[in-house]
């Protein structure tokens, strides 16, 4: 036993492990290590430890803060001191990044791996601090470093340079300190229906910041000079600042009157929120009299959600003309993923404002103006109506804090809207607008023969159907159910969750990975998918290949329909109703007006099985009216006819039940006209000797025929012959 | 009948545009008055030595002059061609901009004795500049029956967008006319007062010349919704104002495409700067904070 027990001791004593190398370790060993908590410029006068730099810390904000504590720490470099890379991960830095850590002095740990880099440095007994951005990674590397015997412990850096823990998630999960608290897996913020109390601000500004001002961060280690504004909203300005890490967003006069931007922001940085691409407030801003006037947030790239995706295919076409459908899926999910991470800690929009998202690829999104945001009681600071729930809208409420099924609502609105790039799910009726068509949750798109259409809806026969038509059917059924007034879930608490959304995404990402048709993956294809159930003919006007649903079957000719597919005809809706090539000319406006193909086709059928006539006015003129003259009707233009009268010299339009009975008078005047007389005249006949007239008729008829008038009566006329 | 189906060239063009992009539309109808009157010249004061004569027309009084007479280094210019500068530059500024050209689409209504589609709805994009150029007809002013046809154009273009399911921004109607209506236009008058005051129409009611009658332009907004100033402002006499308005129409119309369509005419509150240049992420109404203290 005894000698078991001796044993067992040797073995202890020369074994290095986790749990038992503080026994080998005086405490004069810790206290060479800086604490947490500690500023950074601790640990650069530390000059037993050598510091070694992880490439996601150079490429970090942190870094700068090193680099401002290094200006303070003259004697690092007058002695010689160097900061330590490992030389594969120097390789992976760009030009940008190797540049920027060219301004401090380092040294390379070559090899090809932790193991090989720290091998070469095993025998000089040294200590290293490693500054790290990942708990796991600095676990990682520690392992290695203590495999060759070197004692290593890694750091991270908050946003006022003190040093601070970084935990690996194995470390978190055992961690049963509940103090601790970690950026990325529990509930930072709690969700609550309080608003919090708002006061006026007890030490407000009077004159805010502009460009060219000079803003300080709250401990004075940054000093940053505004330069031209960047984005703006109605709080505040967002500028350029001279690092081009850094912009400054500096609230408006008004919006200083109060304490809750500073509050707000106060709150936000007790905790580190490192979500990539979400532009956390890294710290606050006061001006040169030591007021808060603003906050400092990383700098951020792209264009805006609203004016690229959200615009459509303009906006697209612009901007990402490049892009396909799984570029959106990408997109879509990037954004989704950092919404559930947003949600786990607690953080929520209130109302989307997709104006505040900018991308400027489908993996590099930022979120900007966190600050809008609703935060444990503090409401998000704007809503829209684009992203209001229709309930809220129905009872005309408008809430200071959103719920999270709220907030579901506006994420499957989101979705849905960016992968039908732009279009909004609820369409616009006839006399309604677009506050009613959420109301009414008019959802014109369906799905399957089973489901009910929107009561208030037409389908849709544009492109938006043939988009539709390629999306996953899990997506068209969580959509429609979302939207429709009777989906599943459109009523409150009954929606999806952000982590439904994000799952369908991804299984139709998937799906588009796998197929090979180029028609799905076009953001905006030309026909409907292609599927084992429909059968394709081709137009013989575009050329193009549609599913037979989607070409004209039959048309009504006076009344009959006729079955045109039979005949042989293959005209899809879209050309059924483009121009063809036959056309008229309006009478009255002297317009062209062509018939569609449809027409045409009416009148090549009507042309041989019934009498057709001809087009000669278009719908205006013929609904254009004026009044006639004779009667004062208002009659249609093309009904209208100039009557003349010459032996009046008059000239009348008039309308064609006037023109006829116009033309009676005239007739009866004339007849009346012809038999009165035009003369009279003694006969020549000297055994005669009567009087006779000659009347007008007769006048006309001599004078026609180039003849004198009579000399004789008409009996002595007759009796001659 | 749908089988008796008969359009211009251009709607076709836009119905075929219609299925490729699906954007929504900003709808501007322009409502020109060609009548006889629009053949006047304006001459800057002081710049006419003499008249020749006086007389009647298109139902108002008229000075006849020798264009020898105008004296050197005096503005001058007829009605119909500087409107015509003035719209065709609008016009062209709008087909050359990125983002209207797709998504702003044009329509030109003419009226003197009758109203006449001169233009049919088209995206900028598409526009033949050249053809939108207006003439002057006959020696009426049917401003009614010009209205109607305005009005029933939008209708039909919105119909249109309805079915192909595209959205559309709350269409714009300018309208122009430099004397009195020789018709009896009360009714579309209220027609348009009704849709101004449901927020389904904005109008920009133009007076061209000394002559035009401002007082019953103005009956074309609900009352107490004319803009400021609107005599002066939407009075065109001097060249300079012709730019001026056709540029706050374009304005008008940019910052109305910059918003969501979805957002409607709901209150967006403006931003903290008023620059083109900056990004306004303004979208939406604030929430009244002070409300909370």
């Amino acid at each position: 036993m005894e000698s078991n027990n001796s044993t067992k001791k040797y073995k202890e004593k020369n074994t290095i492990n986790k749990e038992s190398i503080s026994d080998f370790l005086s405490s004069e060993h810790f206290n060479q290590w800086p604490k947490i908590g500690q500023s950074i410029n601790t640990l650069i006068s530390m000059q037993h430890l050598s510091i070694l730099l992880d490439s996601e810390f150079i490429k970090s904000k942190s870094f700068f803060l090193l680099l401002n504590a290094l200006k303070q720490e003259s004697s690092f470099k007058s002695q010689g001191h160097v900061f330590f890379v490992f030389d594969f991960d120097f390789r992976d830095l760009n030009d940008e990044e190797k540049q920027i850590l060219n301004s401090v002095p380092y040294r390379l740990l070559l090899g090809d791996n932790y193991d090989s880099c720290f091998k070469r440095i095993s025998h000089q007994g040294i200590c290293i601090a490693f500054l790290a951005t990942n708990g796991e990674k600095g676990t990682i590397v520690q392992s290695f470093a203590r495999k060759n015997g070197i004692y290593l412990r890694w750091y991270g850096l908050d946003a006022l340079g003190n040093l601070r823990s970084l935990y690996a998630k194995k470390q978190q999960s055992s961690n049963k300190d509940t103090n601790i608290k970690s950026s990325k897996f529990t509930p930072l913020f709690r969700i609550t229906n309080e608003i919090v109390k708002i006061q006026r601000s007890s030490n407000p500004v009077y004159v805010v910041p502009k460009q060219g001002s000079r803003v300080f961060s709250s401990h004075g280690v940054l000093s940053l000079q505004l330069e031209k504004p960047v984005m703006t909203d109605h709080f505040s300005i967002t500028y350029f600042t001279d690092n081009v890490r850094y912009y400054a967003k500096i609230y408006t006069l008004q919006s200083l009157q109060i304490d809750v931007w500073e509050n707000k922001a106060n709150r936000m940085l007790k905790e580190n929120v490192e979500i990539p691409g979400v532009c956390w407030p890294i710290d606050t801003l006061k001006d040169s009299e030591g007021k808060f006037v603003g906050i400092l947030t990383p700098a951020s790239n792209g264009v805006q959600l609203s004016r690229s995706v959200l615009n459509g295919k303009t906006g697209l076409s612009q901007l990402f003309p490049q892009w396909d459908k799984r570029n959106l899926c990408r997109l879509t999910e990037n954004i989704l993923k950092t919404i559930c991470e947003l949600h786990e800690i607690g953080v929520y929009f209130g109302c989307i404002n997709p104006s505040s998202i900018y991308i400027s690829s489908d993996k590099e999104i930022y979120f900007v103006d966190t600050d809008a945001w609703q935060i444990e009681g503090y409401p998000a600071t704007s809503k829209n109506q684009t992203f209001t729930p229709p309930e809220l809208l129905r009872n005309n409420s408008s809430p200071y804090l959103y719920s999270v099924d709220q907030e579901y609502y506006q994420i499957a609105l989101l979705t849905f809207m960016l992968m039908m790039p732009g279009k909004f799910p609820y369409a616009k009726r006839k006399g309604t607008n677009e506050r009613e068509s959420i109301i009414n949750m008019s959802f014109p798109f369906s799905i399957g023969g089973g489901m009910r259409r929107s009561g208030d809806s037409e389908r849709p026969s544009g492109i938006w159907r043939i988009v539709w038509d390629h999306l996953s059917y899990k997506l068209c059924y969580n959509f429609y159910n979302s939207f429709h007034p009777d989906g599943k879930y459109s009523l409150p608490n009954k929606r999806l969750k952000d982590k439904d959304w994000l799952q369908a995404v991804k299984e139709y990402y998937a799906s588009l990975e796998s197929q090979d048709r180029k028609d799905s993956i076009c953001i905006f294809p030309k026909t409907f998918r292609h599927d084992e159930k429909r059968s394709f003919e081709r137009c013989s006007i575009c050329g193009q290949e549609h599913p037979d649903f989607y070409f004209v079957h039959s048309i009504r000719v006076q009344k009959e329909k006729i079955d045109i597919w039979k005949r042989g005809y293959r005209i899809c809706l879209p050309c059924a109703d483009d121009k063809s090539d036959v056309s008229f000319s309006c009478n009255c406006c002297g317009r062209t007006f062509f018939y569609t193909n449809r027409t045409k086709i009416v009148h090549e059928i009507g042309k041989v099985d019934f009498d057709w006539v001809n087009q000669r006015w278009c719908r205006d003129c013929k609904k254009r009216t004026v009044k006639c003259k004779q009667c004062g009707r208002d009659v249609p233009l093309y009904q209208i006819k100039d009557f003349e009268d010459r032996i009046r010299h008059l000239k009348k339009s008039v309308c064609t039940e006037c023109f006829k009975s116009l033309i009676e008078q005239a007739r009866y005047e004339k007849e009346r006209w012809k038999n009165e007389v035009y003369t009279t005249r003694v006969c020549n006949n000297r055994y005669c000797g009567r009087t006779f007239t000659i009347t007008n008729g007769e006048y006309e008829y001599y004078n026609r025929k180039g003849l004198n008038l009579p000399t004789r009566c008409p009996n002595c006329r007759k009796k001659r012959f | 009948m749908a089988n008796e189906a008969y359009y211009t060239s251009e709607h076709f063009s836009q119905q075929r545009r219609l299925l490729i992009n699906g954007d929504p539309r900003a709808l501007i109808c322009f409502c020109v008055d060609v009548s006889q009157s629009m053949d006047e010249w304006w001459i800057q004061s002081g710049g006419l030595r003499r008249h020749t004569g006086s007389g009647f027309s298109d139902g108002h009084n008229v000075n006849y002059f020798d264009l020898n007479d105008i004296l050197p280094g005096y503005a001058h210019y007829k009605k119909m061609d500087k409107l015509n500068e003035t719209l065709t530059g609008l016009l062209n500024d709008m087909k050359y901009d990125r983002t209207l050209c797709q998504q702003v689409a044009i329509s030109i209504v003419t009226y003197s004795r009758y109203a006449t589609v001169k233009y049919d709805f088209l995206d900028c994009e598409a526009l033949n500049i050249k053809s939108c150029e207006c003439s002057v007809e006959s020696n009426e002013t049917s401003m009614g029956d010009g209205i109607r046809t305005a009005l029933a154009q939008l209708d039909e273009m919105q119909n249109d967008l309805r079915n192909a399911d595209n959205d559309y921004y709350t269409p714009i109607l300018v309208f122009m006319t430099d004397g009195t209506p020789t018709d009896d236009p009360r009714a579309e008058f209220n027609e348009i007062r009704e849709r101004v005051n449901n927020k389904d129409l904005f109008i920009f009611p133009l007076g061209i010349g000394e002559g035009a009658d401002m007082a019953r332009l103005r009956d074309m907004f609900p009352v107490g919704q004319a803009p400021s100033g609107f005599s002066e402002k939407y009075k065109m006499t001097k060249p300079e104002d012709y730019i001026m308005i056709f540029r706050e129409i374009k304005d008008h119309v940019k910052k109305k495409q910059i918003i969501m369509v979805s957002e409607g005419n709901s209150i967006q509150s403006s931003p903290a700067i008023n620059d083109s240049s900056v990004n306004n992420n303004q979208t939406g109404q604030v929430v009244d904070l002070f409300k909370l203290i």
